[in-house]
Formats: C-alpha cells, sequence, structure tokens
C-alpha cells in the first residue's frame, strides 16, 4: 500500500513533544501501542523514523519497533489527529525493533532500509 | 554554511588568476581575506570541532533534544531548545523553538528558529547545537506566543522567519 501521498489536511505543524505519547491505531481501529520518540536526520530535517512502543497488543510483549514516518496515515478528526498504521498482530510481530536508545544504528542505508521495505515503504537514498 | 563559503575561495582565486591581471588578482585577495577574517571572526570557535564532512551521522531523538543548551559562535549560551515543530505531511523538521532564557539581560522569551539555521555537530554520544546569534539577533527575532504552532505553518507567518534568520525558505507541505 502507498501511504506516501497521504495528506493530513492538518495544516499545521505538530509539535514533537505532543507527538510523543499519541496512541496509534490500525485499520482495524485497534489501538496498537504509542509514539514513544521521532527520530530525525539533523542534516536535512527529515524525520525517518517513529519509535513505536507497543503494549499488550493481542497479546504481544512490550517492545519497540521502529516505523517509517510515511508509513503513518495522520488524519484530522475534529481538530485532533490520528495516527493511522496498517500493522496486523503479525506484522508487528516480526517489525525491526529499536533496543534502547541506540539510534545511531538506524542510520546506516543497510540498517534503515530493511525497515522501509518492511512497511513498505519507499526508501530514499540519502543524496 | 561559514566552512562552505571559505573552501570555494581557492577554487574562485584559480579561475580568476588565469584570466585577469595582477591588480584584480590583489583586490580579490583582499577582499578574500576580509570575507575570511569578517567569517572566521565568529566561526573559528566551532570551526576548529567541525567535522569536514559536515554530516552528523546518526539520527536524533526529538524529544532527547529537548533541553539542550544552543551556544552562539562566540560559545555564548543563548538557552535551550524547548521544542521541535514538524510538518506532518513531509515528515520535514520546520522550526526548533529556542527557550531564551536571561541571555545578556533579555527577558525569558520563545523564538521559532528554521532547523537549517542550526549547525549540528557530534560530540560524543550528543548532538551539539550552535546558532549564529548574538544579544541583538534574539531580541529582533520572530517570537512564539503559546503553542500556537498553526500559525507558524502558513507562508505568511513562516517565511519571514526563514529570511530573518537567512537560510533557504522551502514550502509548506512540499518536499525539499
Amino acid at each position: 500500500m502507498n501511504t506516501t501521498e497521504q495528506k493530513t489536511g492538518a495544516a499545521t505543524l505538530l509539535a514533537a513533544s505532543e507527538i510523543k505519547g499519541a496512541r496509534v491505531f490500525n485499520f482495524q481501529d485497534q489501538d496498537v501501542g504509542d509514539i514513544d520518540e521521532l527520530l530525525f536526520e539533523p542534516d536535512t530535517g527529515e524525520i525517518r523514523f517513529a519509535v513505536v512502543s507497543v503494549g499488550g497488543f493481542l497479546g504481544l510483549g512490550s517492545t519497540r519497533v521502529a516505523v517509517p514516518w510515511m508509513a503513518f496515515q495522520i488524519v484530522n478528526e475534529q481538530g485532533r489527529v490520528k495516527y493511522i498504521l496498517d500493522a496486523t498482530r503479525e506484522r508487528l510481530e516480526k517489525a525491526p525493533r529499536v533496543e534502547g536508545k541506540n539510534y545511531e544504528r538506524l542510520y546506516p542505508a543497510n540498517a534503515a532500509e530493511p525497515v522501509f521495505v518492511y512497511w513498505d515503504v519507499e526508501w530514499m537514498a540519502k543524496a | 554554511m561559514l566552512a562552505k563559503r571559505e573552501l570555494k575561495l581557492p577554487v574562485r582565486e584559480k579561475a580568476i588568476r588565469r584570466i585577469i591581471n595582477m591588480k584584480t588578482i590583489l583586490k580579490t585577495i583582499a577582499v578574500s581575506l576580509l570575507l575570511i577574517v569578517v567569517g572566521a571572526g565568529g566561526s573559528l570557535a566551532w570551526a576548529k570541532n567541525k567535522n569536514p564532512a559536515t554530516t552528523y551521522p546518526s539520527l536524533v531523538g526529538a524529544s532527547e533534544i529537548k533541553g539542550t543548551h544552543v551556544k552562539n559562535l562566540q560559545n555564548q549560551d543563548l538557552g535551550q531548545i524547548d521544542e521541535v515543530l514538524i510538518d506532518p505531511d513531509t515528515g520535514q523538521v520546520r522550526f526548533v523553538i529556542l527557550e531564551v532564557g536571561g541571555f545578556l539581560g533579555l527577558g525569558a522569551t520563545r523564538v521559532a528558529v528554521p532547523l537549517s539555521a542550526f549547525q549540528i555537530t557530534q560530540e560524543g554520544n550528543i548532538s551539539k547545537w550552535v546558532l549564529d546569534a548574538d544579544k541583538e539577533k534574539l531580541k529582533n527575532a520572530p517570537k512564539v506566543e503559546g503553542k500556537n504552532y498553526q500559525r507558524l505553518y502558513t507562508r505568511s507567518e513562516a517565511e519571514p522567519i526563514f529570511v530573518y534568520w537567512k537560510v533557504t525558505w522551502i514550502e509548506p507541505g512540499s518536499n525539499p
């Protein structure tokens, strides 16, 4: 599924500290977890990943997964921003994990690209 | 940005040397030296630590940088990072809100600065943020009141801030 063309219609800027803790829902409207961190590339300012903290969703243990920002559908629901991710239990279970705060590991293309591929988001090679 | 400008000088001088006379060369050198002196006056401190590739080969956690102190080119503490504002459609960080403390007698205030105005370098495991700003520059900088970030989305509000901080304007909702 191509979600890169999604527009929020929010026409606003979002504060990173307010995004932290935002609930993430899947296409079945199940609460799959919350956004724990946004990781951006300081040179370009591009948000590469959101780290989603998956709670006990459908029996999955507590874990953190890296999801490319463009994999989210961000919709403006009566002034509230809603984050939707095409994430079934199966998909979350096999998703690339993030351990601790070692975000440097997600920087090289050989580590980042498989995450994009996993979430069906086109990998944007670094210029 | 200053480093880039300085790097271009030798190339430009070579080209000029081929086509024009000695007088112009001397004039060019004088101008170049002046540029270097003006530029380096401020940038010496950070140029020493500057990674020549200007890259920070890691990802930065938006919530981790909250509270990070920002220094100017004179290594004075300007204040700390209060917030990071992103454009959700493009996934682009547009502004960093800097909380200016009592710096040089300025009252506590919050200013919006485009991300690209900062020099971000790696210092150990943390990022070091440098902004070319003095008291006067911060005093006149566009302020942010409360959490009304929607205002900063519109071009009429955002573009003057990019202009003020002398960075290239990026259209909202467009990929750069």
